[in-house]
């Protein structure tokens, strides 16, 4: 069975009013990183989830989990 | 003044679209000279086209960008695109060099046509899939 790594990265991106933009500024990576990463078609680094989770002011566990294909 | 987001990802897509451009015209100019391949024969310009694309696959661009705009144009979904675009270049250079291995076995092929051949095909693909990756990357979700 295939699985997929899921995030609310948007929603979470949403509450805190931040474009893909501004959450790129501060995870220093491009806004395309932040774009791919969002709708589920690159799978981040370790260093990055944890980036995009402290930017985010959540934990990893919070913004990723693995779904069932 | 615009951010260092904004300007990264206006040097991406500027360099996923130089990257399907080159692929295509480079695809079609040593394609249709295949024939003029004579040897014994230095081709500087094959060799140059080839260099330079190389270059701009592997290092990216944004060499006049400060450290922090060259980090974005090249953070880890450019270095994802650009091994992917490789391991694909790869494949082709390997289904190239069966075709040809096949071909030989009918009509003798000189070498340099056959590594030219085989230059010409992965190095296209390579950048082609680049470009792909990085304008599917750069399109709004």
């Amino acid at each position: 069975m295939a699985e997929r790594l899921a995030n609310r990265l948007k929603e979470r991106r949403g509450e805190l009013g931040l474009t893909q933009s501004q959450l790129a500024e501060r995870c220093a990576v491009s806004r395309k990183t932040v774009n791919t990463v969002e709708n589920g078609v690159f799978v981040p680094s370790t260093l990055l989830a944890l980036k995009l989770a402290a930017a985010l002011e959540r934990r990893v566990e919070e913004l990723f989990w693995v779904e069932a294909g | 003044m615009s951010s260092i987001v904004d300007q990264a990802d206006r040097l991406a897509a500027k360099r996923a679209r130089t990257a399907t451009a080159l692929a295509i015209v480079f695809l079609t100019t040593q394609g249709g000279s295949f024939s003029a391949v004579k040897p014994p024969h230095l081709d500087w310009p094959f060799l140059l086209w080839v260099a330079m694309l190389l270059v701009i696959l592997m290092f990216g661009g944004g060499w006049f960008q400060g450290e922090a705009v060259r980090a974005a144009l090249n953070d880890e979904t450019t270095r994802a695109h650009r091994r992917c675009a490789m391991a694909g270049g790869f494949v082709v250079a390997l289904i190239c060099g069966l075709f040809i291995t096949v071909l030989n076995s009918f009509a003798p092929l000189e070498t340099g046509l056959a590594v030219r051949v085989l230059i010409t095909a992965s190095v296209s693909a390579a950048l082609l899939e680049f470009g792909k990756l990085e304008r599917r990357a750069l399109g709004d979700g």
